[in-house]
């Protein structure tokens, strides 16, 4: 036993197994714990995209959101598709919220003025649950589409 | 011998850690993006514009996660990026939370009343699609 202990043959090849095992569980545990995590991140924004739904309808001249999912929702931008001039416009709705249950609404102008405005198009800053989009509806049909900030859409017809 | 192997081995340490870190920001976080193709405008015969979101943002996963598209695929046939070129590496970064118009060409061209079938592929890997039935103006 003695001899075994003095005898130092060998020992750099021990040492360097052992190091060679340790950078091994580094490296895995390293990457399964990461992977593990982004996994959870991701399944995360999925159980929040199924419980962030909302629809859109059209009440007379106005565009009605109501989040109808368990959470809240944060609107991104409303695009306003006019395939009879083939022009896509799009306004930027300033990450508004929408508490569950809620609805927002979302007006139009009335100044003729705005019939084919710039994209993006201006906004009012939101009142009392509505907001003025700065477009001058045609008298034909356009959809809109409401996006959240999960990349949920939503689109209905607006009528004139 | 135990100096060399102590030197070889910090070596092979620090390659790994590097090895995993770039794992982790590269292929490794494909399960993290998170694209939405917001809207799909046939600006002409053969053009289109596609507007993309990234919604890979702090607020929805606790970390930032930038993308870039590679190739974008309509009906299972590469888009160019214009009409006088073959290229199909539209190398568009993306960043978190940014709303990105990508305009790209189409030799086939598009017919009213086709529905097509957009699909996104970004270098890491992920896919994206949205289906959009054209009518035209």
């Amino acid at each position: 036993m003695k001899r075994l202990i003095k005898n130092r043959k060998g020992t750099a090849e021990v040492i360097g197994t052992l190091l060679f095992i340790v950078i091994l569980l580094f490296f895995f545990t390293n990457v399964y714990l990461w992977h593990d995590a982004a996994t959870k991140d991701a399944n995360q924004l999925f159980l929040k995209k199924i419980n962030s739904t909302f629809k859109i309808e059209q009440a007379a001249g106005t565009i009605v959101v109501t989040a109808n999912g368990g959470l809240d929702i944060t609107l991104s931008r409303l695009w306003i598709i006019d395939n009879t001039l083939n022009v896509h416009y799009y306004a930027n709705l300033g990450n508004v919220q929408v508490a569950a249950g809620e609805s927002f609404n979302i007006t139009f102008s009335n100044n003729e003025n705005c019939y084919n405005p710039p994209s993006p198009v201006n906004v009012n800053p939101p009142q009392d649950g509505s907001m003025q989009v700065n477009y001058y509806p045609p008298g034909y049909s356009v959809t809109c589409t409401v996006i959240n900030t999960l990349g949920i859409a939503e689109s209905t017809t607006f009528q004139p | 011998m135990i100096v060399v192997v102590m030197i070889g081995m910090t070596l092979l340490f620090a390659y790994v850690a590097v090895y995993a870190d770039n794992y982790k920001a590269g292929i490794g976080s494909s399960i993290l993006e998170s694209l939405t193709i917001e809207d799909v405008w046939i600006t002409g015969p053969q053009t289109v514009q596609l507007t993309v979101y990234n919604t890979g943002t702090t607020t929805n996963l606790g970390t930032n996660v930038d993308l870039t598209v590679a190739s974008i695929y309509v009906n299972g046939t590469a888009l160019t990026t214009s009409s006088s070129s073959n290229n199909i590496n539209f190398n568009e970064v993306i960043g978190a939370g940014d709303h990105v118009p990508i305009d790209g060409y189409r030799s086939e061209g598009f017919q009213s009343g086709n529905t097509y079938d957009f699909k996104i592929v970004t270098v890491r890997g992920s896919n994206f699609e949205a289906q959009y039935t054209y009518t035209a103006p």
